[in-house]
């Protein structure tokens, strides 16, 4: 196998280890949108399937000489693996790649399950952990109910606090958007347990199932984040990242690397399901049935047999993917065109801006605003104050 | 497409005093994102890709080293 020149590697590795979780989010791209594959597939990852992603992942990090690559544990819940489970995965995916090559884990949770317990494996093999909150209760527990439709914001809280005991594991707090909660109210309380980073993210729309608004005339979610912004950059006090709004920040002062949703990076991530089969972005599920779906899985195919996927090639031609109004966008560099699933319409498939573009037009030129207002140089790039 | 600006090669963001010489909450923050954003600058200076990562909404740590 020859590395080739010019084709962007994988450096993220998505190990779906569980397939079932014990809440049930009403916007979950996994349990609750237009794919139900997740039912049907094994309820976690065997050892066996991971014995192979760890000896794939390990060859496209030869052929790409990779110094390190980022292995996440992901789900549905990825605790309802059990203990154990999640140990031989961790040590099989250490051993199974090289050793010159970096592993660095990472594990998202709806935090409901974390204990001691598993803070010390986590401790033994470094996984970072990010939990997923939406904000204060009253925020949290308008999307996020267990199984049996009660809040889990009290138990998310708990496994937080256990983290924070803890704080080299901890990687921040990641919370999805609803307009009807106070922005200030939600980063305040999210910045409360000093996690080292905050994200939102938008929830999922498409041009055919765009997201809720009040006002189709207004940029409400441009305006929303606009308020974190403010809030975040009110409390010094506070040591924590907006990623998101970071993201903005560093790309419009030349930096290219950010997170996918943003920028004209490739996304560098791909997905392995519980059963081994191979996915490009798993959150297309959220566009139409069988859209996240590659046909790929890991008996068969190297990592570098699937960057050539159909699916995937608007990774290795980022700008000449997007629609025509993006690519002549004065803020194509910091917004790349919004995350690919926000520009699906059944009509055009991706060549569209996103269902958030005003959002991100009206969020962009706040922060920019906001570093010309404090003296920042921006990137040549950047088009000037309108 | 050709992009608007070409890929940088070296590129030093000059991040100059603010209008105000008194440290203000903004300032404060703006100061730390400062810092990350310029070791953010200097990593990608260094690295093999010149195209950056596009990392996974999902995870919330960064996939460069800093």
């Amino acid at each position: 196998m020859t590395r080739h020149e010019g084709v962007v590697p994988f450096r993220t590795f998505i190990l779906k280890v569980a397939n079932r979780c014990n809440i049930d989010c009403d916007y979950c791209f996994v349990f609750n949108s237009k794919d139900q594959v997740a039912r049907h597939l094994p309820a976690r990852m065997d050892v066996d399937v991971a014995r192979v992603a760890a000896r794939r992942i390990g060859e496209h990090a030869r052929v790409h000489r990779l110094s390190a690559v980022h292995v996440v544990l992901h789900g549905g819940e990825p605790l309802l693996a059990g203990i154990r489970h999640i140990a031989d995965i961790l040590g099989i995916i250490r051993d199974g790649i090289p050793a010159d090559t970096e592993v660095r884990f990472e594990l998202q949770t709806n935090g409901t399950l974390l204990s001691e317990t598993w803070l010390d494996l986590f401790e033994q093999y470094e996984v970072a952990v990010g939990v997923s909150l939406d904000g204060p209760p009253t925020a949290n527990d308008r999307h996020r109910l267990t199984l049996a439709g009660r809040s889990s914001a009290a138990s998310a809280v708990h496994g937080i606090e256990l983290l924070r005991t803890r704080p080299h594991l901890f990687a921040g707090l990641l919370a999805v958007v609803d307009l009807a909660n106070d922005p200030v109210e939600v980063h305040d309380y999210l910045a409360s347990f000093e996690p080292p980073a905050i994200d939102f993210n938008l929830p999922h729309g498409t041009h055919d199932d765009p997201p809720y608004r009040t006002d189709p005339d207004v940029p409400e979610y441009g305006l929303w984040m606009s308020r974190v912004y403010d809030a975040w950059l009110a409390h010094p006090e506070y040591q924590h990242s907006v990623r998101m709004l970071e993201d903005i920040v560093a790309l419009s002062s030349g930096v290219r690397s950010s997170v996918e949703t943003l920028g004209l990076a490739p996304p560098t991530s791909v997905v392995i399901e519980s059963d081994g089969a191979i996915e490009g972005v798993d959150t297309l599920r959220a566009v139409e049935e069988g859209e996240s779906a590659l046909g790929r899985h890991l008996a068969g195919y190297s990592f570098d047999q699937v960057l050539n996927h159909p699916k995937l090639l608007h990774r290795q031609d980022v700008v000449n993917s997007l629609a025509a109004e993006c690519q002549r966008c004065p803020l194509l560099e910091v917004c790349g065109g919004g995350y690919l699933p926000h520009r699906f319409s059944t009509g055009r498939g991706y060549r569209n801006p996103s269902v958030y573009c005003a959002d991100l037009q009206h969020l962009i030129r706040h922060v920019q605003g906001s570093l010309r207002e404090y003296g920042w140089n921006l990137h040549e790039s950047v088009a000037p104050a309108p | 497409m050709q992009l608007r600006t070409p890929v940088p090669t070296s590129h030093v963001m000059d991040h100059t005093s603010p209008v105000s010489t008194e440290t203000t909450p903004t300032t404060a923050v703006l100061d730390r994102v400062a810092a990350r954003v310029q070791q953010r600058l200097a990593a990608e200076q260094t690295a093999a890709s010149r195209t950056g990562d596009g990392s996974h909404s999902a995870s919330l740590i960064l996939p460069w080293p800093l």
